[in-house]
């Protein structure tokens, strides 16, 4: 009789344990699914930010390609047109009034110039000889000499050096989208750009102006253009935030924080 | 007084302690909760200890029911699924009632209710099931659910009432004359792990709490 009560006492002691081990066996089911799940969804997010990575960057090859081959033809056939017709105008000018003829001259010689500068704004070539710090300041100078802009280009020595040459052109198409939105919207008149160092790291780079100003809620509400977008699809390219402060009649300033460990390599 | 009860009152102490980071979520209830638990314990001790082994059932049957409301109060808070909450609402209702059913027609006020705590613990364990189940769900896969603080207390709920099935349901056999000193000692052995599991889940609850504030 006491080894039968000894008997069922083990039993329900094993029992209860065996019921304790099915709960600890479940929770640890659950952990690891739930690791592995977790798991899974981050390699295909991955993926995921891959692939589009992958498809930005041909989007931009091929945009940059697009963009040299116009500034090849700007460069060596319509420029090289004009240039002709310049020397043919000085022939036929014994024959013109001179007042007409200066006034063309000048006219024709202001096209080329301005071709010139739109050749070299879209080859990257150019770009990659001079490096991403001349090309920012040979922007603000060519706002510059249209005589509607007072600039202002602050940098330390060395800044951006970081910055290699596939992102350096990433970066500069970025800030020529930001240049192009200030002349076209902000009815400015003053355009500086800031380089700050942020120790070894990273590097701040502030385009601000005196314009207008406008309502950054709707950057939260995504009714932005497709200039703005780009501009956030880039920086996301180069591992770059972009963070905008904007407020009515006080200016906008873009601030593009440019991280030493960018994703495009 | 039993290692199980130095656990409660540690447990008790701890939620005290991270009463700030409670206070912003509904864990907060626990303290007064397990104050309850505490002091039930400790009027149950008292009454079987000092007042010559007078019995303490009718004390530990209505703790069981409040026990229970208390529990699937939290599930319903914790739960996201509409019909989850609609069901842990109405567990509450038919856990009082059978309580009382209990009560008047089946086990009656001179025995401890273990029909009642066989009905709750199926449920809670039910319960930690479907609260399991909403975080496999794929739109929960990003949290973490280690870092939950209820996570914790269902880790200790379901081994606590998974544990005592076997013990809870045989308790009127153990109590038979003929292996009740046996079965007390058996009893209490099982149920004092238990309860330290059951409480060391709610401490490591409480200081996720605390961490998670400190996090944010």
């Amino acid at each position: 009789m006491q080894k039968q009560q000894e008997g069922i006492l083990i039993t329900i002691v094993v029992a209860s344990v065996f019921f304790l081990l099915i709960g600890i066996f479940l929770l640890i089911l659950i952990f690891f699914f739930l690791r592995r799940q977790r798991k899974y969804k981050m390699e295909k997010e991955e993926m995921k930010n891959r692939f589009e990575q992958t498809l930005l960057k041909t989007q931009l090859e091929i945009q940059e390609h697009t963009f040299n081959y116009i500034s090849q033809e700007i460069h060596d056939n319509i420029g090289q047109i004009l240039s002709l017709v310049r020397i043919n105008l000085n022939v036929l000018a014994e024959n013109l009034p001179d007042v007409h003829f200066e006034k063309t001259d000048e006219l024709l010689g202001k096209v080329i110039r301005d071709l010139r500068t739109l050749s070299h704004n879209l080859n990257s070539n150019r770009l990659q000889e001079i490096g991403i710090v001349e090309g920012l300041k040979s922007l603000l100078q060519q706002l510059e000499k249209t005589g509607k802009f007072s600039t202002e280009f602050i940098a330390p020595a060395s800044s951006l050096s970081f910055v290699n040459k596939d992102n350096s052109l990433i970066l500069y198409r970025m800030v020529q989208e930001v240049l192009n939105n200030i002349i076209k919207h902000a009815h400015a008149n003053k355009i500086v750009i800031v380089v700050e160092p942020q120790g070894q790291q990273s590097h701040l780079l502030k385009i601000s102006d005196n314009g207008r100003g406008f309502d950054t809620s709707k950057l939260q509400e995504n009714k932005t253009g497709i200039g703005l977008q780009n501009i956030f699809t880039r920086a996301k390219m180069i591992n770059s935030s972009v963070s905008i402060k904007s407020s009515e009649q006080e200016g906008t300033t873009i601030v593009f924080e440019i991280n030493n460990q960018p994703l495009l390599k | 007084m039993s290692i199980a009860f130095f656990f409660e009152a540690l447990c008790l102490v701890v939620s005290i302690y991270c009463f700030k980071a409670l206070k912003a979520t509904k864990m907060v209830y626990f303290i007064p909760f397990l104050l309850l638990t505490v002091l039930v314990e400790f009027i149950g001790f008292l009454s079987i200890s000092i007042k010559d082994k007078q019995q303490n059932y009718w004390l530990y049957n209505i703790f069981t029911a409040v026990e229970f409301v208390f529990y699937a109060y939290m599930f319903s808070i914790n739960f996201k699924l509409p019909l989850l909450r609609k069901f842990s609402y109405a567990f509450m209702a038919i856990l009082v009632l059978f309580s009382v059913f209990n009560y008047q027609f089946l086990q009656g006020p001179d025995h401890f209710h273990t029909y009642t705590l066989l009905f709750g613990s199926f449920f809670i364990v039910f319960f930690c099931c479907c609260y399991f189940y909403e975080w496999v769900l794929p739109e929960q896969i990003n949290q973490n659910l280690v870092k939950q603080p209820f996570f914790w207390i269902c880790v200790g709920l379901l081994l606590f009432y998974l544990g005592s099935v076997i013990i809870n349901a045989l308790y009127e056999y153990l109590r038979s004359s003929d292996m009740d000193k046996e079965g007390r000692r058996i009893y209490s052995f099982i149920n004092r792990s238990l309860n330290v599991i059951l409480y060391s889940s709610f401490i490591t609850s409480f200081l996720i709490c605390k961490n998670n504030k400190k996090a944010y």
